[in-house]
């Protein structure tokens, strides 16, 4: 694939989903025309960058739907479900040809038929035709009392068609605003033998009369504001071009133009030029005549001038790149730290605290630039919900919350598969039907509600509905029945809830094609798990259920702190140290109920020597315990020595430890040792010995 | 879009036509570079084009001034018309 068409694939991937989302507020709010208009704009920009990159198929759909959404502007027609339906199968449609630009295979064949044939029927019902189309758009030559002529300085980046951007769609659109003429300048063109074909060297001197306002003017630069630079300026109070008054010739060379431009405004009635003045005549004591120039552009006001840059866009592989870098940057100042620490220089010493200062400030940045706005996956479950509501005959209001809660993408794009299942479940069994819904004195529109928060180190997502809840007897029953618990076992509410996550169990009555297959929340759980993250369940019977899922910010690297037990290095996450106390061994070994006292409260701790079945004969005279804590519960870890913060670039650890339920991953540390990072949270269940659930 | 039209003569005539496109215009450019290199008078003739899009009139002009060939573009009526419309009325 050409590198643009790998541009116009990403650019398009996004728009895609915008052009969903929109679709899907539009469907709720069908008389809103902002938003009819966005619809309208995407599937513009969808269409233009498929005409230019080869993606025919694409720009043949968006073009058809793209003058239904135009009349739809234009009140000559109406949002109507039939349009909605059609054009949101148009979206999943569209997704599908992006890789498969010629429509070859099979099934895009069959879709892209029905579709064309659903998009026909409208279009017939409509009586569109390419002539209709055209006068739609000539229709918005705007021309009223307020109307006046613009001269607009377009100049594209050189870089513009990288990102897929035709500028020639930009002109249209210009053009398309009222009665105007646009004269390329091509002087910036390098000779046939410099040139490098692929960047763009044209610039534009368009003047247009219109009613439309400069604002709305400037919008149709909305998508390519920092691809290019742009001058709007009101000139004069009359149309220029009518009764052939101008000599079209001197407008053409761009040497005339400002001046041919200059006096054909000062031809206007004074009254008529009183307000053709704009910021920048008032500065020259000219008319609003903007200078273009090869060189530089003069903007007129600076606060009229769009603004730069503020963000680029970077392939995800890039930034996985760069962070492997810099976590192997930090394992190599890990070992410069530990041999100035052997070798005592002072000045070696400075260089080396400077490198591990800037070291975790690059860390920081570098792992700020991984984080994405969960939304981006929320969003994806809009759609979801639409199309599971209809199938289910339920009506479901979707709640997002949070959805600015940034998480590392690596998460983000793992954490799609189990969200999906989990609203899935809610959706079919939690919600129930109507009628249920309103003899149990319901509102008969179900609601799910997900949202996202910050809790310390981790990220909290939850899946709540006010559905019918589950049925702990049924849990139970199921249970016992698969031989997952005994029939005489006690457990609490918690560990029946826990029971969803069993393998195998689903208490659902009826297999659907939604969810309710019996597998799947065991893969959740561990999905979940293998992000270092948990999931919990809580539910009541009537009210609804709430599913969380707790996650780290990050998987790659973490703030540790380096202990020692025997010959042995573990990390414990910082996050979740609390305190650090030194006792004296004998005071641990004379203890029968695993309890200590520190600070005066009673804290049950875990002997790391004794959990890893070290020799008790080596342990020294004081031990060192690190107070962790989660959720309110507090665990003391007994250890040999505290060795001090270390940040821990995560591995995952081999087979041989992937049953030892304490440790989750393993580091290498400055000396090329490895270090086993102890997993706090299995710690802190073992021992308070119960499930902790924080719902 | 394919460079399907852009068809070498094999002697000091090139013939370009079909869909010229940022996506080929690069191609382009390298072949007529080539034949420039071995004749010292080249004909580019511009026919039967489908799309084309802004890379290609940059290109276009480019040649119109390359001294060493000879530049004929033939398009339709609606094809000028666009480019007019588009403001490159010096192409013509």
């Amino acid at each position: 694939m050409d590198s643009y068409q790998e541009h116009y694939l990403i650019e398009a991937t996004e728009l895609i989903s915008n052009l969903e989302n929109a679709l899907l507020v539009l469907e709720k709010t069908p008389d809103d025309k902002s938003q009819v208009e966005e619809v309208f704009r995407i599937m513009h920009t969808l269409k233009g960058g498929a005409g230019m990159f080869g993606f025919q198929k694409i720009e043949e759909l968006t073009h058809y739907l793209e003058n239904i959404y135009d009349l739809i502007r234009d009140n000559k027609l109406a949002t109507t479900a039939q349009i909605l339906d059609v054009t949101l199968s148009t979206v999943d449609h569209l997704t599908a040809l992006l890789y498969d630009a010629e429509c070859k295979e099979e099934i895009n064949k069959e879709n892209h038929a029905r579709i064309k044939n659903e998009i026909d029927i409208i279009v017939k019902a409509i009586g569109i035709t390419e002539a209709t189309a055209e006068r739609t758009h000539s229709q918005k030559e705007v021309v009223s009392n307020a109307s006046a002529l613009y001269h607009i300085v377009f100049k594209p980046n050189k870089e513009i068609f990288a990102n897929g951007t035709n500028p020639l769609f930009i002109v249209e659109d210009l053009l398309a605003l009222g009665d105007g003429r646009a004269f390329a300048r091509t002087t910036r063109i390098p000779p046939f033998d410099k040139i490098n074909p692929e960047k763009c060297f044209v610039y534009w001197d368009l003047l247009i009369f219109t009613g439309t306002p400069v604002e709305e003017i400037k919008d149709v630069f909305i998508f390519i504001e920092d691809q290019c630079e742009i001058a709007v300026n009101k000139v004069c109070a009359f149309n220029i071009f009518e009764n052939n008054q101008i000599d079209l010739k001197l407008f053409e060379n761009p040497k005339t133009f400002n001046s041919y431009l200059v006096e054909i405004a000062s031809r206007a009635p004074k009254k008529k030029t009183e307000d053709h003045i704009n910021k920048k005549s008032e500065l020259s004591g000219n008319t609003g005549v903007v200078a273009s120039t090869d060189d530089d552009l003069d903007m007129g006001n600076p606060k009229e001038r769009i603004k730069n840059i503020s963000s680029i866009r970077v392939a995800s592989d890039k930034l996985d790149d760069l962070m492997n870098l810099v976590s192997e940057l930090v394992t190599t100042q890990a070992g410069l730290s530990l041999y100035s620490e052997q070798n005592p220089d002072r000045r070696l010493e400075v260089f080396s605290e400077n490198i591990e200062k800037l070291t975790r400030q690059l860390r920081d940045t570098a792992f700020s630039m991984t984080l994405i706005p969960i939304n981006h996956l929320f969003q994806r479950f809009k759609r979801l919900v639409r199309d599971v509501s209809l199938q289910l005959n339920k009506e479901i209001d979707l709640v997002i919350k949070g959805g600015e809660t940034e998480l590392d993408k690596t998460i983000i794009e793992a954490l799609a598969d189990p969200l999906m299942h989990i609203l899935r479940n809610s959706l079919d069994h939690g919600l129930e039907h109507e009628d249920e819904r309103i003899s149990a004195g319901k509102n008969k529109t179900g609601t799910v509600t997900i949202s996202a928060y910050y809790s310390g180190a981790n990220v909290h997502i939850q899946i709540k509905d006010d559905g019918k809840g589950i049925d702990q007897e049924k849990i139970r029953a199921k249970a016992i029945e698969k031989g997952l618990i005994g029939k005489h076992d006690k457990l609490n509410k918690a560990e029946i809830l826990d029971l969803i996550f069993a393998p195998g169990l689903s208490t659902a009555a009826q297999i659907t094609d939604v969810s309710g297959r019996g597998v799947g929340m065991d893969v959740v759980r561990k999905n979940v798990t293998n992000l270092r993250g948990e999931i919990l369940v809580d539910s009541e019977v009537g009210k609804g259920s709430v599913v969380e899922i707790i996650l780290p910010l990050t998987l790659s690297i973490i703030d540790g702190l380096l202990v020692q037990l025997e010959h042995t290095k573990y990390v414990i996450p910082l996050e979740v140290v609390e305190k650090c106390h030194e006792l004296n061994a004998g005071e641990l070994q004379e203890n029968i109920n695993q309890l200590v006292t520190l600070d005066g409260k009673q804290v049950p701790f875990l002997d790391l020597r004794e959990a890893f079945d070290a020799d008790k004969n080596t342990a020294p005279e004081l031990t060192q315990i690190i107070v962790v804590h989660k959720n309110h519960k507090r665990v003391g870890i007994c250890v040999d020595t505290i060795i001090g913060e270390y940040q821990a670039v995560l591995k995952p650890v081999g087979k041989y430890y992937r049953n030892q339920e304490f440790i989750s991953g393993a580091t290498i540390l400055g000396d090329g040792t490895i270090a086993l990072v102890l997993d706090t949270n299995k710690i802190i269940e073992q021992s308070i010995g119960q499930k902790i659930v924080a719902l | 879009m394919s460079a399907k039209g852009n068809e070498n003569k094999g002697d000091g005539n090139i013939r370009i036509s079909g869909d010229i496109t940022i996506i080929n215009v690069k191609k382009l450019h390298q072949e007529i570079d080539r034949k420039l290199q071995v004749h010292n008078k080249l004909k580019v003739t511009v026919e039967n084009l489908l799309t084309f899009d802004l890379a290609f009139i940059q290109l276009l002009h480019t040649l119109k001034r390359k001294r060493s060939l000879t530049l004929n573009i033939n398009i339709s009526k609606e094809q000028e018309n666009t480019l007019k419309r588009f403001g490159f009325h010096g192409l013509l």
